[in-house]
């Protein structure tokens, strides 16, 4: 397991881990395939919230939105976003259960159709 | 020890008290620091000036490195010094040190550094000083029991040599005194039995409540230590009955006692007190733990009793650090007599040196003040890390967001090799797929979704910004959507084993280029291997609609990220199936834009049946031949039949030998390659046609005649469908948008 495996998953939070691991049949695997896969998901997660956001900004300000991604100018990036989403957590939450949701729906079709 | 030795030095007479072997047995050593000087005083030693009397505080140090201040000794003998003890003037300098000697062992009796050189007391009228401050605290009714610790350590720790301090501990022990008495709130307990028992029915009340207080906290950690002992388990069970029963100070002091007592018993619990279902419980939860960082340590240095090696060996290095951090926090807490910063410290430092306090003193007192600072930070790391993991997920994200070296996220090929690890279970094999699949199959959507509103130039930068792995990743996109697209797709919309065998040699061409970038990108993202996207050319013979395109456009994605110079990817590329994405993207090659397309898959339909061989990978190697690896590992993996790569390779070579590389389906700048490149040798930039290799009847009829020659079952099978060996190749050829 790497570092990155246990930010992401430190990100998502234990509830998260935990959640997933029973969600979807990961408890039955080892843990060295389980971090991986959770950090996968977790990415997707947070790839998602971020595409969301850039989706709910008006056009003239995206490339503002592009340019402060990763900066480092925290405020800056949370104030844009917060004139033009309202409730910018409840947002981002949001968005996040529903990727995984829809993640989840997914394997679960998948075991379902062997 | 030291006191032992004081004692016999106090003793009296000029008899000899003990030889050296004696005292070495009860001295502590300790090096000899760089600035300390060893052989002028041993000179001086040898030429007896070691009279106490003449030098009061001589420094005799060996060639070994052990020094000390010698007080008396006589006569002085190299072979076998014996001590001889003359009455010690009390009072008139510090602490007795003795030097002894013999052809064995030297050392030196080193009194604990703050106390020594400008000392005015000996070590026992220093313990009697303690000891009285002590019996004060103790005489204190009802004193908090925190305040009591609080107290009694600083005492222990203090240098009470001097003047001020001790003015210092006198006024506060007043004050505990006063505060204590009045009683004015907040637990209190009886650390000692008073002379009258009488106790009012509120402080009853208020000690039996501070005591239970205590036995819960006591009970939690021996719930927590996860272990059975009856001994303890009576205690807690004693000790509450007695709370319920206690109304005096008698009883209440019994109660205290009784505490420290399990307190201790708790402490002193070690694994093999557990059974070994509790030992492996919690060598679990430790590990789990352990795992996720942060509070483990903690927790590793509370219950690490039952430990691998390598837990064991973190524990007794954060045990260490932490009897450190106690101690200067002990030192710190005394400082604060002369203030709280650096400065402070340095400032009494300085009173000190230029006073009474040595330099050794002085030293300490910076190094306490460096320690303290260290500490400090430290804590202040452990508790930002407890903060930001209780923060809620969107902060959290805010924190990701704005990370200018993000982690390197998992994608695809990293998880995809793990189906390589033969010791991988089928429910692993397969949950990995799923996930791979589902993920990847949002991950398509997404950046569909981006390049349908025109966002997809600028997700993809984004996308960078936010990956530590930059554009190694993209790459791993690629093959993670061609997962999706194959793991999708069900049916091969051709026969398989030919379809593999296109697949394959389509995919080598992208895996030569790719390992190129790869390679490139590997010496800065730490990429060295990666899956072979060989799978990219079974899509040929696979993928219909959407899923098809979500691949061209992450394939396109990834060559647009990939040639830092390179054009956006035409927008809409990956819009779905058929001529739209083959009119999408030119069909004379624009450079860093990988120039296939999907149309409609023919009307074969074999199934792919297992696809548990999409996680097996090839690693192209620097420096050998390219084409020659990849059907090696094809045929290793029993994808490839060894007839099938002569076949496929037959028919390649003898094409490039007719016509070059010119008409076929490499570019490079927007020019064709010339002959003189060779596969182990594609530059960065290389741009893969692959509607031009299918397009050129020259190979296709090749291929056509090599599968007759080498695969007459193949053959047979394709004409039981009702179609011939070149139908079959023009259906791939079409899939790749080629006109056969």
């Amino acid at each position: 397991m790497t570092n990155d495996d246990n930010f992401i998953s430190a990100m998502l939070s234990e509830e998260y881990t935990q959640k997933a691991i029973a969600e979807l049949g990961m408890h039955e695997v080892s843990p060295e395939v389980q971090a991986p896969l959770l950090a996968m998901i977790g990415n997707g997660i947070l790839e998602r919230v971020t595409l969301e956001l850039l989706t709910a900004l008006p056009l003239e300000e995206r490339d503002r939105f592009e340019q402060l991604v990763g900066s480092g100018k925290g405020t800056e990036l949370q104030e844009l976003l917060e004139r033009h989403i309202p409730d910018l957590e409840k947002f981002v939450q949001q968005q996040a259960e529903r990727e995984y949701e829809a993640i989840k729906t997914s394997i679960v079709m998948a075991r379902e159709s062997e | 020890m030291v006191d032992d030795i004081s004692k016999a030095i106090e003793g009296s007479g000029s008899e000899p008290l003990m030889t050296a072997d004696a005292a070495a047995s009860k001295v502590e050593m300790r090096p000899l620091r760089d600035d300390e000087p060893s052989d002028e005083i041993l000179r001086n030693a040898k030429n007896g000036h070691v009279r106490g009397d003449a030098h009061p505080h001589i420094e005799l140090t060996n060639e070994e490195g052990f020094k000390g201040d010698v007080i008396f000794t006589m006569p002085y003998s190299l072979d076998n010094l014996k001590l001889y003890v003359e009455p010690f003037g009390k009072g008139i300098r510090g602490d007795a040190f003795v030097e002894f000697r013999n052809n064995a062992r030297r050392g030196v009796i080193v009194e604990p550094s703050r106390t020594s050189a400008a000392g005015r007391y000996t070590p026992r009228q220093i313990s009697k000083l303690r000891g009285e401050y002590r019996k004060d605290v103790d005489d204190i009714f009802g004193l908090d029991r925190s305040k009591r610790t609080q107290i009694l350590k600083r005492i222990r720790d203090a240098n009470i040599e001097d003047d001020d301090v001790r003015a210092v501990l006198s006024r506060e022990i007043d004050d505990l005194k006063s505060s204590a008495s009045s009683s004015a709130g907040g637990p209190i307990l009886p650390v000692r039995p008073v002379a009258t028992d009488a106790l009012t029915s509120d402080q009853v009340e208020s000690f039996r409540s501070a005591n239970r207080e205590e036995l819960e906290k006591l009970r939690s950690e021996f719930i927590r230590k996860n272990i059975s002992n009856t001994e303890i388990s009576r205690l807690i069970t004693e000790n509450e009955e007695k709370i319920q029963r206690a109304d005096s100070n008698a009883a209440f002091s019994e109660i205290v006692r009784d505490q420290t007592k399990i307190g201790r018993l708790i402490n002193s619990i070690t694994a093999d007190d557990r059974t070994s279902d509790e030992a492996r419980k919690l060598r679990d939860r430790i590990k789990r733990r352990y795992r996720k960082g942060g509070a483990a340590k903690k927790d590793l240095l509370r219950d690490g009793l039952d430990l691998t090696d390598e837990e064991r060996a973190i524990v007794l290095k954060e045990a260490d650090k932490r009897k450190k951090r106690e101690a200067l926090v002990r030192n710190r807490e005394m400082a604060k007599e002369y203030g709280e910063t650096k400065e402070d410290f340095e400032k009494l430092r300085m009173a000190r040196e230029y006073g009474a306090a040595s330099e050794e003193e002085s030293q300490m007192l910076q190094y306490e003040s460096d320690e303290a600072e260290r500490a400090q930070g430290e804590r202040f790391e452990q508790e930002e890390l407890v903060r930001w993991n209780n923060r809620s997920f969107p902060q959290k994200f805010w924190d990701w967001l704005n990370r200018k070296e993000p982690p390197r996220p998992r994608y695809a090929p990293e998880v995809l090799a793990l189906l390589s690890d033969r010791n991988r279970t089928a429910e692993e094999r397969k949950l990995i797929q799923m996930v791979v699949q589902a993920t990847e199959k949002h991950n398509g959507i997404r950046i569909q979704d981006a390049a349908d509103r025109g966002e997809g130039g600028r997700w993809a930068r984004i996308r960078d910004s936010l990956k530590g792995g930059g554009k190694a990743v993209a790459l791993a996109t690629i093959t993670a959507a061609t997962v999706m697209v194959v793991m999708s797709g069900g049916t091969l919309a051709a026969m398989p084993f030919l379809a593999k065998v296109v697949g394959a040699g389509v995919g080598a061409l992208a895996s030569t280029v790719a390992k190129n970038r790869v390679e490139k990108v590997g010496r800065a993202g730490k990429v060295t291997k990666f899956v072979v996207p060989w799978m990219i050319g079974t899509i040929a013979g696979v993928a219909t609609g959407a899923a098809a395109g979500h691949a061209i456009e992450a394939m396109s994605s990834y060559f647009s990220s990939a040639v830092p110079d390179a054009p956006t990817p035409p927008q809409g590329a990956g819009q779905g199936a058929g001529q739209g994405a083959a009119n999408a993207i030119s069909p004379t090659g624009r450079s860093g834009v990988l120039a296939s397309s999907l149309v409609p898959a023919a009307p074969h339909g074999f199934d792919l049946g297992d696809y548990g061989y999409l996680g097996n990978k090839v690693i192209l190697e620097q420096g050998s031949n390219i084409w020659s690896q990849i059907t090696s590992g094809l045929c290793d993996q029993g994808l490839l039949d060894p007839k099938g790569r002569a076949a496929f390779a037959d028919a390649f070579y003898r094409t490039v030998e007719d016509g070059g590389f010119k008409d076929l389906f490499l570019s490079y700048n927007n020019r064709p390659l010339g002959s003189g490149v060779f596969w182990n040798n594609l530059p960065v930039g290389t741009v893969g046609h692959y509607d031009r290799l299918l397009s050129n009847p020259k190979f296709v009829d090749m291929l056509v005649d090599r599968i007759g020659d080498n695969y007459p079952s193949l053959l047979q099978k394709i004409n039981s469908g009702g179609f011939s060996a070149f139908d079959f190749i023009r259906g791939v050829a079409y899939s790749h948008g080629a006109k056969v």
